[in-house]
């Protein structure tokens, strides 16, 4: 076990911290409105900042990477309710402030953006938003050499659709979280709010496949609970089943697969981020805990499963 | 910020061997210290931190430790980011912070974490918390950085390993086994070297601690399999002799701690010393007798006093007999072994029976050696220190002839008196000993994933596959050693060569992790290339070329960017780009591609679009060179194939004019009536409303140059240049005609 910090020197709270496909860069948005992009140095072997500046008119919310394959682009949402895609200019030296250079700004939500995640590659240059105001949109760039041009391709309204009880809905407002499906041999599938839960779901993640006959998908929820569903695609759908219903012990906030879907890690209103390891056999076994990550030394409550 | 591992160090001595296959050579071990270094299995050496593993509530001998179950709540890891800040239990939830983590997108156990902001500034008030904006990199995962020359040096044997299973010798039982024995020792040689290099090296670091513990178990535990599992034909006779080799070399005596060399110094008459006959039971024990041997010539006095004469001398004859006795025990190897085991042993009962000493001490002593000698458990297991010892003792010189079959039934009495440590070894160990290798099996993935899948593959080609779990558990342990590799800056090749014996699921994680190997430079891409193509990974080779295509064009590297999206197929990235050059052209009037499209290799099956930059270059130069007729040609080719933009049709046309005003200048017919026939359909084309407003804003922006600049006719929307001097061309041509 290993740990390495680097102060990112944010005025104010960070909200997201997102890797660039390869893990060799990272990606830092504030309430301070800015984003600042890390890049691992190979001789140094710290991360170094390449550029720091102004993204958004509020807090950013979320960031995330394209697929190298379009370059190196980078979406971020905010308060503000936009989305703003940046490109790397190359030629800019770095941290001039204008290494990353706004080529789209997306303002269809009539809500503050709460998640933005890009597609997997091979579905094109495609971003999916949800936003306060409980529209799914899904734009794309059709042509991918020109980032100045997002052509909304789909809006949905995942308020209407959910559950009728007013207390849950009025809550719901501000709490959107979706996940693509990572799998390649699936038509494009997106997770947004899954039913099971008693209470708010802060946050759903969406396992990698690593071939499986079936998905997983993992969720955050207000009541404490991280749970993980089956999905096992059939001829009428698919069958969706609770696997493992894990106790955080508080309020859950994020959930992450890791590259393999075999560890599940959830970060709770304790300060802690517990570590889930898959069992060999996962639908019999299900998910245990693996270990804790404690931000600070506590004085209780850091071995309980 | 510190980290708090609860892992345990495992602390084995380790004396640098050469692993010679048995029957013992006895000569290996003349002149070898009296006092080995290790502390690991003399006595009951409290100062070993195996000891200090000892579960308290299984300790003591009569009972047998429950067996250590490393299930996942024992091996629960906690991390401190910030071991010095202690908050109040409820400073997390009631400030608008949290932990967050987001995973390495490439390495399974590595992740991030960082102080979040649950809700944004705007939605909640000022309040008084501590800003933390810090981002740790965390990792779970060993160092596998100082084992790389081990990983690749074994790599080589798994993959020798593998192709034995079809080659011919693999077919016949008898050199199938010594197959596998040669695997095997290239193995153990390797942990060997390892071993050798991280005892060599200087820092005596933490993490050079535990690698040299690991690897001294894994050693352990390998050479046992080899010996239980590997050699199956003449066991018989062979199975002691290896058992006390392995555990001598493995599991090396104890040095004396400086309390006993004190008493030892100390001591008037060694043969009074306590500290003196533990050590020689033990060697008798592990059957070093040409080091008993010494010890007992050591302890002969000579004789020159009267008074005690008798006395001694009946000692130092006693003396004499027992190494007489250890001398004479048979070579288990010979084949009477039967009838000389049994006059050894009615020898030995012989001698025993003679000792009779006024010193009592000193009688029960040789008596409990030559006991030792004949095989009595009572007197082996009193003196042995551990389960090992005991049971390795027992063997050697109860069992001398024993199969490995025939050991389950020899370790009840070993449980009855030792216990056996918790830690992952000692219980592969013990479940070899029990033929339980589904079990040990199980307890080496807490020791190291190399040894397991390593170990696994192994045992899989002598058929046991279905005992230890199916090659699917054979598989998924070699792709869990794998993952780590295949990120590696150097390692990342065996990472995927190692998936591509996978059968069942190799293709998945090759798929998942080849496109995220990052390509610095373009050998490594060819390589990444390269096993995409062995794997028919046609789509992530597409991928990975269409990122490298990418990556030049970030830095407006066009000519390689070209290349790239041409392998890759993708047709609409290189029509940007191609239109990119000639909206350039529709700009300026220069011609910027001439080096990129020269850099490109172009033939009839390029991209269309590509292929008519590359015309439209060669047009331009052919001009250039006043070759006005192949000018001529290859424009009308151009405009024929129909491989232009649309919007592009129109310039192409303009370029007809001077050369049409050419050819009637000089008289020269550069081009036929149908081709004029042509240029006027094409006018229609181009004047077609569905593109007008593309063509018109095409024109505005040429004109700039074309007539203002560069002083060329003034061209129209219209095409009326174009559509004027193609009558004036055709009454030319009729002239001509005349």
């Amino acid at each position: 076990m290993s740990v390495q910090h680097f102060d990112s020197l944010h005025d104010d709270l960070i909200h997201d911290v997102a890797y660039d496909f390869y893990g060799k860069r990272l990606v830092t948005c504030s309430s301070d409105q800015k984003l600042k992009v890390w890049e691992m140095s190979p001789d140094t072997n710290n991360w170094e900042q390449i550029d720091s500046w102004k993204a958004h008119e509020c807090s950013v919310l979320k960031v995330v990477w394209a697929h190298p394959e379009f370059g190196q682009v980078i979406a971020s949402c905010s308060f503000d309710r936009s989305i703003r895609i940046w490109e790397e200019q190359e030629h800019e030296p770095k941290n001039s402030g204008k290494r990353w250079f706004e080529k789209a700004r997306l303002v269809d939500s009539r809500g503050s953006v709460q998640d933005v995640e890009f597609a997997p590659n091979f579905w094109g240059l495609r971003l999916a938003s949800i936003a306060a105001d409980g529209v799914l949109r899904i734009y794309e760039a059709l042509e991918v050499s020109n980032l100045a041009h997002w052509t909304l391709m789909d809006e949905v309204n995942v308020h209407l659709s959910r559950n009728s009880n007013t207390t849950t809905l009025k809550e719901a407002e501000g709490n959107y979280c979706l996940s693509w499906c990572p799998s390649r041999y699936q038509s494009p599938m997106i997770v947004i709010v899954l039913d099971g839960h008693q209470d708010l779901i802060h946050d759903v993640a969406w396992a990698p496949n690593m071939g499986r006959s079936y998905h997983l998908i993992a969720t955050a929820s207000k009541d404490h609970r991280v749970r993980i569903y089956k999905l096992l695609d059939n001829k009428d759908g698919f069958a969706i089943e609770l696997i493992s219903d894990l106790n955080h012990n508080t309020e859950v906030w994020k959930v992450k697969w890791n590259v393999t879907g075999t560890i599940l890690s959830s970060a709770g209103d304790d300060g802690k981020v517990r570590l889930w390891k898959a069992s060999n056999k996962i639908e019999s076994e299900g998910f245990k805990c693996m270990g804790i990550v404690c931000n600070d030394r506590q004085s209780s409550d850091t071995m309980e499963t | 910020m510190s980290l708090f591992s609860d892992d345990d160090s495992k602390v084995m001595q380790f004396t640098p061997f050469t692993f010679e296959p048995p029957p013992i050579d006895y000569s290996q071990f003349e002149g070898v210290s009296s006092f080995p270094s290790s502390t690991q299995f003399y006595e009951e050496s409290a100062n070993s931190e195996t000891f200090l593993k000892e579960n308290v509530l299984t300790k003591g001998k009569g009972r047998q430790a429950e067996g250590y179950e490393p299930n996942i709540k024992t091996q629960k890891q906690i991390m401190y980011l910030n071991p010095p800040l202690v908050y109040d239990l409820d400073y997390w939830s009631n400030s608008n912070q949290g932990t967050g983590v987001k995973f390495h997108p490439t390495r399974s156990e590595d992740f991030t974490c960082y102080v979040f902001g649950k809700e944004p500034i705007e939605k909640v008030k000022k309040e008084g918390y501590t800003l933390d904006t810090r981002v740790y990199n965390c990792s779970l995962a060993n160092d596998i950085d100082s084992r790389r020359v081990f990983y690749n040096e074994t790599f080589s044997i798994f993959r020798e390993a593998s192709r034995a299973t079809s080659s011919k010798e693999w077919r016949e039982k008898s050199s199938r086994e010594k197959l596998l024995c040669d695997i095997s020792w290239s193995y153990v040689n390797a942990i060997v070297k390892h071993i050798k290099i991280l005892q060599e090296n200087p820092n005596k670091d933490e993490h050079i601690q535990r690698e040299l513990n690991t690897f001294r178990d894994m050693m352990a535990i390998w050479e046992l399999c080899r010996i239980m599992y590997f050699i199956k034909s003449e066991r018989y006779q062979r199975l002691s002799t290896d058992l006390v080799t392995w555990l001598n070399e493995c599991y090396p005596m104890g040095a004396l701690t400086e309390e006993e060399l004190n008493e030892v110094r100390e001591s008037p008459n060694l043969r009074n010393t306590v500290v003196f006959w533990s050590r020689l039971y033990k060697l008798i024990l592990r059957g070093l007798f040409p080091q008993a041997i010494n010890f007992l010539r050591s302890i002969l006095i000579p004789v020159e006093s009267d008074k005690y004469i008798n006395r001694e001398i009946v000692i130092n004859d006693i003396i004499q007999s027992v190494i007489k006795c250890i001398k004479s025990r048979p070579k288990i190897s010979s084949h009477d072994t039967d009838l000389a085991w049994r006059n050894w042993l009615s020898q030995c009962s012989q001698v025993q029976k003679s000792i009779i000493l006024e010193n009592k001490f000193l009688e029960e002593s040789f008596v409990k050696i030559l006991k030792i000698l004949a095989g009595d458990p009572d007197a082996i297991l009193s003196k042995s220190s551990s389960w090992l010892e005991g049971l390795i003792a027992l063997i050697y010189h109860k069992y001398p002839r024993c199969d490995s079959s025939d050991i389950k039934a020899i370790l009840g009495p070993i449980f009855v008196r030792f216990s056996v440590y918790p830690d992952a070894t000692s219980q592969v160990l013990k479940r070899i000993f029990y033929q339980r290798i589904d079990e040990a099996l199980g307890y080496c993935k807490y020791i190291d994933s190399w040894l397991l899948s390593h170990l696994l593959d192994l045992l899989c080609k002598v058929d046991l596959d279905e005992i230890i779990g199916g090659k699917s558990f054979r598989e998924r342990c070699l792709i869990n050693f794998a993952e780590p590799l295949l990120t590696h800056s150097t390692l990342w090749q065996i990472g995927f060569k190692y998936l591509e014996h996978c059968e069942k699921y190799g293709k998945v994680y090759i798929e998942e992790f080849i496109g995220k190997v990052p390509f610095d430079n373009e050998r490594k891409f060819e390589k990444i290339l390269k096993i995409c193509e062995d794997n028919g990974l046609i789509f992530d080779e597409k991928c990975i070329t269409t990122a490298m295509g990418t990556k030049y064009m970030q830095i407006k590297r066009y000519g390689s960017t070209m290349i790239y999206y041409m392998r890759a197929g993708k047709d609409e990235n290189l029509k940007t780009i191609c239109n990119m050059f000639l909206t350039q052209y529709v700009e300026t009037g220069k011609i910027t591609f001439e080096e990129v499209i020269d850099s490109i290799p172009v033939d009839k099956d390029s991209n269309e679009s590509v292929n008519f930059l590359s015309r439209y270059r060669l047009y331009h130069s052919l001009i250039q060179d006043e070759f006005f007729h192949q000018a001529a040609q290859v424009l009308v080719e151009c405009l024929r194939s129909e491989i232009s933009p649309k919007e592009f049709w129109g310039v192409l046309l303009f370029h007809t004019v001077p050369l049409m005003k050419h050819g009637r200048r000089k008289e020269v017919k550069l081009f036929e009536k149908i081709h004029i026939d042509e240029f006027e359909h094409y006018c229609t084309r181009v004047l077609d409303r569905k593109i007008e407003d593309s063509w018109i804003k095409l024109v505005q922006r040429m004109k700039r140059w074309h007539y203002k600049e560069c002083g060329y006719f003034n061209i129209s929307e219209d095409l009326k240049p174009v559509k004027n001097e193609c009558e004036r061309y055709k009454k030319f041509l009729s002239k001509l005609k005349r």
